[in-house]
């Protein structure tokens, strides 16, 4: 009888040992595929349960904080839609947007644990409170380009073209992310985008702005030079389609510096076709078309088609800013850095550091280029052009008294509506501390809609930095 | 040899009782319950433990050692989980955890002579069907299988005591038969044959398992007395074509229940994919692996994970709930309690000096262990779900009862022999 009490325990023992099996699956092996099911609700509780960190701008005002409330913490943003395209929003129902998505490892203290009191409590399995992130954004000019645009539909950004700090960032319309629960129908079915970050990832036609990367192309790579020559007649004939001015004007003989000055199509036209749609292109993939921008948030990719994709017309057409390119102004504003900086593009970024709840740094951003799309002799001839522009061309309108400004129009035509207005420009132009792209949607012209607003950003920052 | 197995049980109750008393303070700390009901639990928790030992060394003090520690442990992890998951229960669960010690001590009163037990083998089978039937009749519905009585204030769950009464009725029955049982001239094809007149028996047991499963709707239940069956039929006559056949029959009326009623195929279909309703019938097992899975290997810790997201989970489903808060290795290491104890039990029937002790010894643990095991096989979608209560853990006072008998008998089998041998 003692044997088969033996084999008995022997069974037992298999059976417990299948036991042991399939939990070491269960916990183990499958857990992150079995926690990751759409109707496991655990993740969502154990993250309303941390304390997620604030994020403040550089200027030391609070975009995002967390409240303790019964089940846990409840987010809460106190600067509402003004910030919304920066800070997104965080929903246990709807997701994470903005920076609350890009740096929710960060916020939600889910990076490395530095610490030992931090070390401590997650062997207890206590929650850590998530890390604070500082931004590169300064309220004050986020509220000055803010006010400045006001209530029209448009974009606003402004960039330290020596580092590629992001100084502000608006975009209209937008939402009130502390509304995210309660409004997410009306919100996701707006017909106006209010979710989208039109700076980053909205993507327009750049008109004459685009004039910056042309001249850019033909000063590098072309046998142009600010001082030569052309014809600029009210149009031009190519490849059987036509090339018109700005209201029809004619203009004789100018120079090209004249023709960037006075925004002349048929000009950027000629110059387009001796360049060619190969270097065009090449160069304006220098200036981050076609490319992903690396940035904090989410960024659309801004697009130029293939040069063999073009015939010559659309090749002048490219070359004036119109026709299939899509720009982000984020885009623009990198183009615009690109001049200020000597012919580099740093890197944009918004968030300076990231740190643990009780001061200790757990990540700062050491600025670094990006691209160099030009030499630094073709970006101070570009800059001398774009000085021109607002001293006695298109974009008088963003002049500031006893600052040299320069800067860019662009008054995009589209399909329907009045035309897209935009303006990239920097100031000082000497020694530029700020780059800024504006754009209005279906607003009118650059000169009068766009750059005036720009001005008010550059005027806000370097009155702040006297 | 005395003083050391009671000695050695006290020092395993202290480390036992240790591990109870850290788990209630960091509930107590996660949980934001206060500290000092903490350790008045665990001081309640102690004393029983104490008083169980002391009831040892005047009545069995040559008993086992280790058993009383495993269910300190096993009890006080409950006891602790009951209190983290359902804090208005702790307290009836620790009166239960008292009554159970009485029990206890009742019991290793009377069954000193437990020989005597197999004169009434017959008296332990009628008992034992009608309690099983009783709730048939008189019960309660719950959760969708009949097997409480209301006794007044209380409800009760007479089929826990029926099986202590059918491990003594197979007991004495096949300490009797056992020989007539094994041996046969008769050979088929090679196979040996019982007579056909000892299969009574067998048949009687088959369908009473599947009168279980049919009335009171319990899959549980039905297997483990079907289970209980085969193993100490096995035991005592060696024959595997008992279990061959015990077990071909079994699945076949299984098989027919699951064609002919409803509510077992739909607890099979569950079984094998609970995403077809997983907010509804799947509901259950699903957040059980849901449990099991967030926990990971060391668990979100005591108090800190989501176990109230289960329904019943104080009862059937504690184990889930251990294995959310404490981890792959919290839950392996409760199943090295169990198994622990089931080795102990089958020792303790390895080593008693009569028959009937061996068949009591080994048919209680094999109770155990089949209870164990189907609902810890059910909570992890092992094999489909039934609802049993995990022996010792689950809250529930039928089930801690009858446990604490189960453990009475088994101390006092073990010092039987402990006292003839020394």
């Amino acid at each position: 009888m003692n044997k088969r009490i033996g084999r008995l325990g022997a069974a037992f023992t298999a059976a417990f040992l299948i036991l042991v099996l399939n939990l070491t699956y269960l916990q183990f092996l499958g857990a992150q595929k079995l926690t990751a099911k759409p109707e496991n609700v655990r993740p969502l509780l154990t993250e309303r349960r941390i304390e997620r960190g604030d994020i403040i701008s550089a200027d030391n005002v609070v975009l995002a904080r967390s409240h303790a409330d019964g089940a846990g913490y409840s987010r809460s943003y106190p600067e509402r839609a003004l910030t919304a395209p920066i800070t997104g929003f965080y929903s246990t129902k709807y997701g994470r947007a903005g920076l609350e998505l890009t740096y929710n490892d960060y916020l939600s203290g889910k990076s490395k644990v530095s610490s030992l009191d931090d070390y401590m409590k997650r062997l207890l399995g206590k929650d850590v409170p998530g890390n604070t992130i500082t931004l590169t954004i300064d309220m004050r000019l986020e509220r000055a380009a803010a006010k400045a645009l006001g209530s029209r539909k448009g974009a606003v950004v402004a960039l330290d073209p020596r580092t590629g700090a992001v100084l502000a960032l608006v975009s209209q319309p937008a939402y009130d992310p502390n509304k995210i629960d309660t409004d997410w129908k009306a919100l996701s079915g707006s017909e106006e985008g209010v979710l989208v970050n039109r700076v980053t990832q909205g993507r327009f036609v750049p008109g004459s702005s685009f004039k910056i990367v042309s001249a850019a192309a033909a000063l590098e790579r072309g046998r142009i030079s600010p001082s030569t020559t052309f014809e600029a007649p009210a149009q031009l004939t190519v490849h059987g389609g036509k090339v018109t001015n700005y209201e029809g004007a004619s203009f004789g003989e100018v120079s090209f510096e004249t023709a960037f000055t006075k925004s002349i199509n048929t000009v950027f036209a000629q110059a387009g076709v001796d360049l060619g749609g190969d270097e065009l292109v090449e160069e304006s993939e220098q200036f981050g078309f076609n490319r992903d921008t690396p940035f904090d948030l989410p960024a659309s990719m801004s697009k130029l088609p293939a040069a063999k994709d073009m015939d010559p017309l659309e090749v002048a057409w490219m070359a004036v800013g119109q026709g299939r390119i899509e720009a982000s102004p984020l885009t623009m504003a990198l183009v615009g850095a690109a001049v200020a900086n000597s012919g580099e593009i740093r890197q944009p970024y918004l968030v300076a550091r990231a740190a643990e709840h009780d001061g200790t740094l757990v990540f700062e951003r050491k600025p670094r280029t990006w691209l160099r799309p030009v030499s630094e002799e073709t970006a101070e001839a570009l800059a001398a052009m774009m000085e021109k522009v607002v001293e006695e061309g298109t974009g008088r309108a963003a002049r500031i008294n006893g600052v040299r400004v320069a800067g860019k129009t662009g008054t995009a035509e589209v399909g329907k509506g009045a035309p897209h207005a935009w303006f990239v420009g920097f100031a000082p132009a000497d020694d530029p501390t700020i780059v800024v792209a504006v754009i209005v949607e279906n607003a009118g012209t650059g000169g009068r809609v766009a750059a005036p607003i720009a001005r008010e950003v550059m005027k806000a920052w370097i009155g702040k930095n006297d | 040899m005395t003083s050391t197995n009671r000695n050695r049980e006290l020092l395993l109750i202290f480390f036992a009782m240790l591990v109870i008393a850290t788990g209630f303070v960091l509930t107590a700390l996660n949980t934001g319950q206060p500290v000092a009901t903490a350790l008045r639990f665990t001081g309640f928790l102690a004393a029983i433990f104490i008083a169980i030992h002391i009831a040892n060394r005047l009545f069995v003090s040559t008993a086992e050692p280790a058993l009383v520690s495993l269910v300190a442990f096993i009890t006080g992890l409950g006891l602790v989980m009951i209190w983290r998951l359902k804090p208005e229960l702790a307290a009836a669960q620790a009166v239960w955890l008292l009554l159970g010690a009485v029990a206890l001590v009742l019991t290793m009163l009377t069954a000193r002579r437990y020989q005597k037990f197999k004169d009434y083998k017959y008296t332990w089978a009628i008992a034992g069907v009608i309690l099983l039937f009783a709730p048939v009749f008189l019960g309660v519905e719950r959760g969708g299988a009949r097997l409480w009585m209301d006794l007044g204030p209380v409800s009760f769950q007479p089929a826990e005591i029926a099986k202590l009464c059918f491990v003594f009725f197979l007991a004495s029955y096949l300490e009797e038969k056992r020989r007539l049982l094994s041996i046969s001239t008769k050979r088929a094809f090679g196979i040996w044959l019982p007579e056909l007149k000892h299969l009574g028996p067998l048949l009687i047991m088959w369908a009473v398992s599947l009168v279980i499963l049919v009335l009171e709707r319990d899959l549980g239940t039905s297997l483990l007395f079907f289970g209980l069956f085969l193993a100490m039929l096995y035991v005592a006559t060696g024959r595997p074509f008992y279990v061959v056949l015990g077990t071909s029959l079994f699945i076949a009326g299984a098989t027919a229940c699951y064609f002919a009623f409803y509510h077992v195929q739909v607890r099979f279909d569950i079984w094998l994919d609970p995403w077809l309703d997983p907010s509804g019938r799947g509901y259950q097992i699903i957040q059980s692996i849901f449990a099991m899975a967030s926990g990971g290997l060391a668990g979100t810790g005591l108090g800190l994970g989501n176990p109230n997201l289960i329904p019943a989970v104080q009862t059937d489903f504690i184990f889930s709930a251990v294995a959310e808060e404490l981890g792959l290795l919290g839950s392996i290491a409760v199943i090295l309690a169990y198994l622990l104890f089931i080795s102990r039990g089958l020792k303790i029937a390895l080593t008693a000096d009569d028959e009937f002790g061996k068949l009591v010894a080994a048919g209680l643990t094999s109770v155990f262990a089949l209870q164990t095991f189907v609902i810890l096989g059910g909570t992890t979608k092992l094999i489909p779900l039934t609802g049993v209560t995990l022996p010792y853990m689950s809250y529930g006072g039928s089930s801690i009862l009858m446990n604490f008998i189960l453990l009475a008998l088994l101390l006092t089998i073990s010092a039987k022999r402990g006292e003839r041998g020394e």
